[in-house]
């Protein structure tokens, strides 16, 4: 069962690094804005859920008490919570200046 | 910079609009007034062009009269020419540019050119200490002889400038502001109606546009501006 959980941590990891990446790759290409502000907190929060996608696996190798990795677990999807509000924030600006919404 | 003539910063602007590689304008006599091209283009071989074209005689009747164009598109690029009554402006741009905003383009720099007075022939000579370039063909062809050019429209007087349009203002605006980032709002601009109504919701749009993708600040600033423009 453990090994489950390293093979998909390690996944995690492989996808979120080619992420951050990618979004600060991005992030050079816009010139500024809104658009530009908000994929700036994009971009760290991205980096944040690699660290934590990074701290996972190990504090379960180093058998950190649950509470501890319970916490780290919750911190982590409260920054993919707040990473969605972002990125939906994004779209609606994009998709209502190009007048694609209903 | 300071010392740009209207010509120069009117290509300065020009060079702006995407696609275009560089641009220079000349006189009936074939002398170039003012050229915004990279370095690697020679400038003899820009001032042979100026010169081989206002001595040819097709050319000369084709660019007749201050709205004549002239377009050449190749494989890997196209040269647009515009006739500023008693001179011509010549843009070198890539394939890729966009026809429609390069003639606007051209028309808009007409407009601006034409409603000041019509420039010396021959730059002070401390124009080049200035460094403003003065380029002159070394072997200009014995056929050019600017007296005996059929008559052609002089430049409009000083005293009764033709004002560009609200749109031709607006665009420049864009183009001061964004620079070679104006392409999306020059667009909105362009299709913009007639009416100040239109004129303003297309301002909204460029002033949404900018703060979006590119600065609050500078969406805030631009579209005071151009509403001022049509407040005017």
């Amino acid at each position: 069962m453990q090994g489950i959980a390293y093979a998909l941590a390690g996944l995690a990891i492989v996808v979120t690094g080619a992420s951050v990446v990618l979004a600060a790759r991005l992030r050079r290409g816009i010139v500024g804005g809104e658009v530009g502000q908000r994929w700036g907190l994009l971009t760290a929060l991205l980096a944040l859920f690699f660290l934590g996608c990074l701290l996972s696996p190990l504090g379960l190798w180093l058998q950190v008490p649950a509470e501890w990795l319970h916490l780290l677990l919750f911190a982590v999807l409260l920054l993919g919570a707040l990473f969605i509000f972002a990125a939906i924030g994004i779209i609606r600006d994009a998709l209502g200046f190009l007048k694609l919404t209903r | 910079m300071d010392h740009a003539s209207p010509q120069e910063v009117a290509l300065q602007q020009l060079a702006a609009v995407p696609g275009v590689v560089g641009s220079l304008i000349f006189d009936a006599a074939g002398k170039v007034q003012a050229s915004a091209f990279p370095a690697v283009f020679d400038s003899w071989g820009l001032a042979q062009l100026a010169a081989q074209l206002a001595a040819d005689a097709f050319f000369q009747e084709w660019m007749a009269g201050d709205q004549g164009l002239l377009t050449l598109r190749f494989v890997d690029g196209q040269v647009a020419l515009r006739s500023l009554g008693g001179a011509y402006a010549l843009v070198f741009a890539g394939a890729q540019a966009n026809e429609q905003l390069l003639s606007m383009s051209l028309a808009q720099l007409a407009r601006r050119l034409q409603a000041r007075p019509p420039p010396p022939v021959s730059p002070p000579p401390s124009a080049a200490a200035e460094g403003i370039p003065v380029l002159t063909p070394v072997r200009p062809p014995a056929a050019v002889q600017p007296a005996s050019l059929p008559a052609r429209p002089a430049a409009p007087p000083a005293a009764a400038p033709a004002s560009p349009g609200p749109v031709g203002r607006l665009e420049d605006l864009a183009r001061e502001e964004l620079g070679e980032r104006a392409e999306q709002a020059l667009r909105i601009l362009a299709a913009a109606g007639p009416r100040t109504k239109d004129q303003l919701r297309a301002i909204s749009e460029v002033e949404k546009l900018v703060r979006l993708f590119i600065s609050k600040r500078k969406a805030e600033e631009l579209a005071r501006r151009m509403r001022a423009v049509l407040e005017e």
